[in-house]
């Protein structure tokens, strides 16, 4: 139970999800420190993870950032290792959907949208926080992306963007080959979390989303290449694969993607 | 031979290297092809060389990142020659092998706006056209810096993205008429590796222990030869799929 002892983390998009499932466990493997990064969404409970966090005697902080700021981004950290004094793991898991938008219903904005979330953001995240690790001459990063950023089956924008992260992590792994820092990448299957979570009402018979924002005619193309069956799995799961990325227990493991699906894909 | 006779090819990216190679390519296999790219003066010289090897050619000069330009070099392609079958997406962009940490703001905005939005653009906007005709090959232009990151950050980021978008336009119309592939270059012969320009050397240098430098470099013609096999009927069964041509040195 102290396979993070003496860590000091940041989770992007930590207030939710992944990050916040990542957190808490985290925490119960002993981290000294997490830095909960996510939007303030101005409904009072921005500081709730990082208060259970503290109650399990982590110390803990929520910072409000727009991972689609540079300045933002390089603030946060800066905040971070002032608090801190290092940063020993980074998660960037703040991401979006785009409704399994298909190309030709794909406007700009989604476009434009998706692609500063989910690969400009990871990319700020990584560069500021890498300017502290290479400092400390070592780190570990865990960058998420999806079973879309192996496949192509979700959105155009998403797929685009989540190749991407995969992509940049093997460029940053590779650069610090031997050189203490570690970056890799989880790839979640269809995970629940406030990203994909879906009132009952919102779903169809046919187990596909029924949410009008969704491009259903794409969806129900792209399920025919996956394991429907499988059904969702818990950010618990996903946040067992990151520890082990994030922890010395794959201290020899650098620029690999891992799929945590049960077999979806 | 690969026959693209009779088939109209939109070619971005074809001031030099392997879009201005491709657009011969293609002439000569009795393609007409539209060339694009920002350079007039470089499209109306390469024209000039087309239509004395008998080619029929549309010039359209512009800037790839204007969002409205993929959709008027579609229209004007429409206009002249009635159809668009195949796509070329090979205007590109080098980030100098940028690492993450010397990557600016500005650096990877400029690439992911060159090689990975505008690829998106060319694609919707070509689409428009290819689910009216029920068919359509559209080859978009990775890297081996997609597949291998071997490249820059910004570069590697943009060319994976490629590769995603060119695996979900292909799970979107598969067992339709429409297909999309992506061709990915190791180091070619082009002025995208000229010599002169500000390398990161140290990302240049650790890059170069993953592959097999004794290789070589590449002919723009043999992405072009790549390029023609998909983008022609004897590829009719070959979709989302993902090409490295790189003599083998990243394997």
């Amino acid at each position: 139970m102290d396979r993070m002892k003496g860590k000091y983390a940041l989770i992007s998009g930590g207030n939710s999800g992944i990050g916040a499932a990542s957190a808490r466990l985290f925490a119960r493997e002993g981290a000294a420190g997490i830095a909960l990064l996510d939007l303030d969404k101005g409904d009072g409970k921005f500081d709730a993870v990082a208060e259970e966090l503290r109650a399990m005697g982590c110390q803990a902080i929520a910072i409000p950032c727009n991972v689609t700021s540079s300045a933002q981004v390089r603030a946060a950290v800066e905040q971070v290792v002032q608090a801190f004094g290092r940063i020993d793991v980074s998660v960037h898991s703040a991401g979006v959907l785009d409704y399994n938008s298909s190309v030709l219903r794909t406007s700009d904005e989604l476009w434009d949208r998706t692609v500063a979330i989910n690969q400009t953001g990871v990319f700020y995240c990584c560069r500021e926080v890498l300017k502290q690790m290479e400092k400390q001459g070592e780190g570990s990063i865990v960058n998420i992306s999806s079973v879309a950023g192996i496949s192509g089956n979700s959105g155009a924008a998403y797929s685009s963007s989540k190749h991407a992260v995969v992509s940049l992590s093997k460029n940053i792994a590779m650069q610090y080959v031997g050189a203490g820092i570690r970056c890799n990448t989880i790839c979640p299957g269809p995970t629940t979390t406030g990203m994909t979570e879906l009132k009952p009402e919102e779903m169809g018979e046919d187990g596909l989303p029924n949410d009008p924002r969704f491009d259903t005619e794409f969806t129900h193309i792209c399920s025919r290449h996956v394991d429907q069956s499988i059904g969702f799995l818990a950010a618990e799961d996903q946040a067992k694969a990151i520890l082990f990325f994030a922890s010395e227990d794959s201290s020899a493991v650098t620029g690999q993607w891992l799929l945590v699906d049960k077999g979806f894909y | 031979m690969i026959d693209l006779s009779g088939k109209t090819a939109l070619i971005t990216g074809c001031s030099s290297g392997i879009g201005s190679e491709t657009a011969r390519v293609f002439v000569k296999q009795g393609a007409a092809v539209v060339i694009v790219a920002r350079r007039r003066e470089k499209l109306e010289e390469l024209a000039d060389e087309l239509r004395g090897a008998g080619g029929e050619v549309l010039v359209v000069a512009g800037d790839v990142t204007a969002p409205d330009f993929p959709d008027e070099v579609v229209a004007q392609a429409v206009q002249t020659f009635g159809r668009v079958d195949i796509l070329v997406n090979n205007a590109g962009i080098g980030d100098r092998s940028m690492a993450t940490v010397r990557t600016t703001d500005e650096l990877w905005d400029q690439v992911v706006a060159v090689n990975e939005t505008a690829q998106f653009r060319f694609c919707r906007a070509v689409l428009k056209v290819m689910t009216q005709q029920g068919s359509g090959s559209i080859v978009n232009l990775s890297s081996i810096g997609g597949v291998y990151s071997i490249a820059g950050a910004a570069y590697s980021a943009a060319k994976a993205a490629v590769i995603g978008l060119t695996k979900n336009i292909g799970v979107q119309y598969a067992g339709t008429g429409i297909r999309c592939n992506a061709v990915c270059p190791g180091p070619t012969d082009t002025p995208m590796l000229a010599p002169g320009q500000e390398m990161d050397m140290e990302m240049l240098e650790i890059a170069g222990r993953h592959s097999d430098m004794t290789c070589g470099m590449s002919e723009p013609v043999d992405m072009a030869n790549a390029i023609a096999f998909f983008a022609s009927d004897e590829a009719r069964y070959i979709n989302g799929q993902i090409l490295v041509i790189d003599k083998g040195s990243c394997i």
